[in-house]
């Protein structure tokens, strides 16, 4: 009964009614859309760093990670790849040599990682390869010796092209310096420009033949079928090998972790900044709605209606106008990202910034349905407390009083 | 001034009513202040960053220095170009700088570093690189005695008083190799800088690279940085453009730029949401308003007032609604930006980490400038002239005998 009055009310004045459905319309579908579009951004960038960076899941020695030393490399490191691979929920598992070096060419030179790679084991994990276009080479085309894979930045530092000469100059495991020629054999391109500044991937089988002993295995890098399930095998693989240290994606890049985190805060700030704006203008219309009803609803006190029922008539009143805007914002909302998601935002225009720090030109903006949740939640919350103050307005009046006013 | 007058009246007339409307144009402004500060007050924070730790405001170098940071493309640098520049207007402080790749050594480690050959004084006075000093002493203008970075001293096994050996490439491809005594350690909050700068003063450096009296850049400092493109421009004027490239430090850090740009586009986006939500909030009140009187407005003109008038007199009302709110929405925010303008925001958690990491302090100040608190004022008052359209438009349109029987 209540809850048709109360409903019937909310259309008494269509104009002001719609006036704050649409601000909630708005309000609610700007804020998601903007979201959507900083979600996106940031999973796109956790999501390549994983796949392109660092895997979901990588061991190392202990000791290795102090310095980047590569004599410090995991002991066994077959066998230990064996009872991995075996592993439930692991998909797959690739080994790697990781030395410090420079990398060098007539014009310039820099520091780099050289990563000594098995490239069929390789792909299974990274999917880096797949991103070189036919025009930029491959990963590891031919079965030429000494092919190294480098990063466009890097080969724009070095000014060098497919099949220009690199010097790479290292320590071995056993620490004598050693010095060799690789041909460009790939360009990748990460969408993070440090990391394709200071990468370089070349065969283990030609590191170890220039260096003339085995230079060891300093990596194992995994990928699992679910990044839901990293805790769990991470601590599974800590307890089986306690020796080595095993590390899941956000303890490797801890920027990827926080940003992750970081913006999760961000989002409900942002969030919550709207709603906060929205219920004050709730509140606001409510208001007046009480007190330019003063008269009407002293009557229906008068004629015997009681004070928790008005109450609860004007609290119905505003959850109503609330929940009416939030579903239909949420609805626009969704509707907008599903498009978007699907043709993707393009920021080009901004993407040499964007590339620093690991983000994709192009945004595919998407909400997580848990955010869904907690913002219908929110939205319930911000229509029950902003109902709150008018209905007691309501509540307080004298029917006596309320009936004379004009 | 009998209309001012009348509209004063009126809107004391119904104080409940006019201090509504007056608090959505207060939260209006409120809110749109403190984030806008916010946003501000950030991009600042990194701005001076960025100039503060490196660039300088201004740099000059050799033309095709930015692209190709190579040795040749070194200039000679003595008190004439000095000269010239200093007696630039508006110019502050300068520091030249020699800077180039080199590969250093000590014990078994090699690895590659920045060498920064600098004037002691004049990098203190930009980047107060003594207050870095976290072991032995700061650099000197004689003296062949060097500042390692702490990562790069840990990585290398170095402590004050050890030899370090340099080797690299020197100007006109001479090759440059030298031991020189580690004098001090610094610290970089940034792991990059950490573990790759070493510093030593110009001469030396100048004398290792067999570049006598060339340097790669020249960082200048503004007396006031608002000032930056008059300067350039007179920069430009004095030294031959087509030798030399004087770059603003947004033109070299493009990369950190685009980023700025993105996260002050997303803040706008927020800003206009935010605006877009009080904005119905002022138009709901200001309707309500014009239901309320209609009858007034009736028995106004109906006794003879012409509609031109109380279309004057409500107009009036508004502005004063509206400068109530404005005016006690800037007064409140002003303390609140003032007082954390003064203390910035410390971040806390895993979230100041990450900045860390970036070599950013993990502090956030808000902005407080003239300038963004007129603009925001402004898109208030339009706000709230738009709004007045409605009552406006109604009180035309009004049939008296109509609105007498509301």
């Amino acid at each position: 009964m209540i809850f048709k009055i109360a409903f019937k009310n909310v259309w008494r004045n269509k104009v002001r009614s719609l006036i704050v459905i649409v601000a909630i319309t708005l309000g609610l579908a700007g804020g998601l859309f903007t979201v959507s579009v900083i979600t996106g951004m940031v999973d796109q960038k956790v999501r390549s760093g994983i796949n392109n960076e660092v895997s979901h899941i990588q061991v190392h020695n202990p000791e290795f990670l102090k310095n980047f030393e590569s004599r410090y490399s995991i002991p066994g490191s077959d066998s230990i790849a064996g009872i991995i691979s075996k592993m439930p929920a692991v998909k797959a598992i690739c080994l790697r040599t990781r030395i410090t070096g420079m990398a060098a060419s007539p014009n310039s030179a820099g520091g780099v990682q050289i990563i000594g790679v098995n490239p069929e084991m390789e792909k299974e994990v990274f999917s880096l390869y797949s991103g070189i276009p036919d025009s930029a080479g491959g990963f590891f085309i031919g079965s030429r010796k000494n092919q190294v894979v480098i990063g466009w930045k890097l080969a724009d530092k070095l000014k060098v092209r497919l099949k220009s000469k690199v010097i790479l100059r290292f320590q071995n495991s056993d620490g004598d310096l050693n010095e060799a020629a690789f041909s460009v054999n790939g360009i990748f391109h990460s969408s993070n420009t440090i990391f394709d500044e200071t990468n370089v991937f070349v065969k283990k089988g030609d590191l170890d033949m220039i260096t003339g002993n085995d230079n060891g295995i300093q990596e194992i890098a995994l990928i699992l079928d679910d990044v839901e399930k990293v805790p769990v095998i991470e601590t599974m693989l800590q307890s089986r090998f306690p020796a080595l240290l095993v590390q899941n994606w956000m303890e490797i890049r801890p920027d990827m972790g926080m940003i992750t985190t970081a913006i999760s805060i961000e989002v409900y700030v942002i969030l919550g900044i709207i709603l906060f704006a929205l219920a004050f203008g709730i509140v606001n219309t409510m208001l007046m709605i009480v007190f330019e009803r003063t008269r009407e609803l002293g009557m229906l006190m008068a004629v015997g209606m009681s004070k928790s029922r008005v109450f609860r008539m004007i609290m119905l009143e505003t959850i109503f106008l609330t929940l009416i805007g939030g579903i239909i914002g949420i609805g626009l909302s969704t509707a907008l990202i599903a498009i978007f998601h699907r043709h993707g935002i393009d920021l080009s225009a901004f993407s040499k910034g964007l590339g620093a720090f690991g983000f994709d030109p192009k945004i595919y903006p998407f909400i997580k349905t848990k955010l869904y949740i907690h913002l219908s939640f929110m939205i319930v919350l911000t229509g029950i407390l902003s109902a709150v103050m008018p209905a007691r307005k309501a509540l307080l009046l004298k029917p006596v009083e309320a009936i004379r006013v004009e | 001034m009998r209309d001012i007058r009348l509209a004063w009246r009126n809107i004391w007339r119904n104080k409940r009513r006019t201090m509504l409307t007056a608090a959505s144009i207060f939260l209006a402004i409120f809110l749109a202040l403190i984030v806008r500060s916010l946003q501000i007050g950030w991009f600042d924070h990194l701005t001076d960053i960025v100039v503060q730790s490196y660039t300088g405001h201004i740099q000059v170098h050799k033309k095709g220095y930015w692209d190709d940071r190579d040795i040749n493309n070194s200039m000679v640098y003595n008190d004439s170009v000095a000269g010239v520049v200093k007696a630039t207007d508006n110019v502050d402080k300068i520091v030249p700088r020699l800077e180039y790749f080199a590969l250093s050594s000590f014990g078994k480690q090699t690895k590659g570093v920045m060498l920064a050959g600098t004037d002691p004084g004049k990098e203190n006075a930009l980047t107060k690189l003594s207050a870095k000093v976290v072991k032995g002493r700061y650099l000197e203008a004689k003296g062949n005695g060097i500042l390692v970075s702490q990562g790069l001293a840990s990585f290398l096994g170095l402590k004050t008083g050890d030899t370090l050996v340099l080797l690299g490439q020197g100007f006109h491809g001479v090759s440059a190799a030298g031991k020189y005594p580690v004098i001090g350690l610094v610290h970089f909050p940034s792991p990059v800088l950490d573990n790759q700068m070493v510093y030593m003063n110009l001469g030396t450096a100048q004398e290792f690279f067999n570049a006598e009296d060339r340097i790669t850049s020249l960082s200048i400092t503004l007396k006031n940085p608002d000032k930056i493109n008059t300067t350039q421009a007179d920069l430009k004027s004095k030294i031959d453009a087509g030798k030399f490239e004087i770059m603003r430090w947004d033109e070299m850090m493009i990369e950190v730029v685009q980023q700025l740009k993105v996260k002050t586009a997303g803040g706008k986006i927020i800003i206009a949401i935010l605006y877009m939500i009080v904005g119905f909030g002022v138009f709901g009140t200001v309707i309500m308003m014009t239901n309320e009187r209609t009858r007034e407005f009736g028995v106004i003109v109906s006794v003879g007032m012409q509609k031109s008038k109380l279309a004057i007199i409500l107009v009036l009302e508004m502005i004063m609604i509206g400068l109530t709110g404005l005016v006690s929405g800037v007064a409140s925010a002003i303390p609140i930006m003032l007082y954390f303008k003064i203390n910035p925001i410390h971040i806390w958690g895993s979230m100041a980490q990450a900045f860390i990491s970036y070599g950013i302090e993990p502090l956030m100040p808000l902005a407080l400038k003239p300038d963004f608190i007129v603009t925001n004022v402004v898109t208030v008052l339009i706000i709230v002239s738009v709004t007045c359209i409605y009552p406006v438009r109604r009180i035309f349109k009004l049939k008296v005998a109509e609105a007498l029987h509301k």
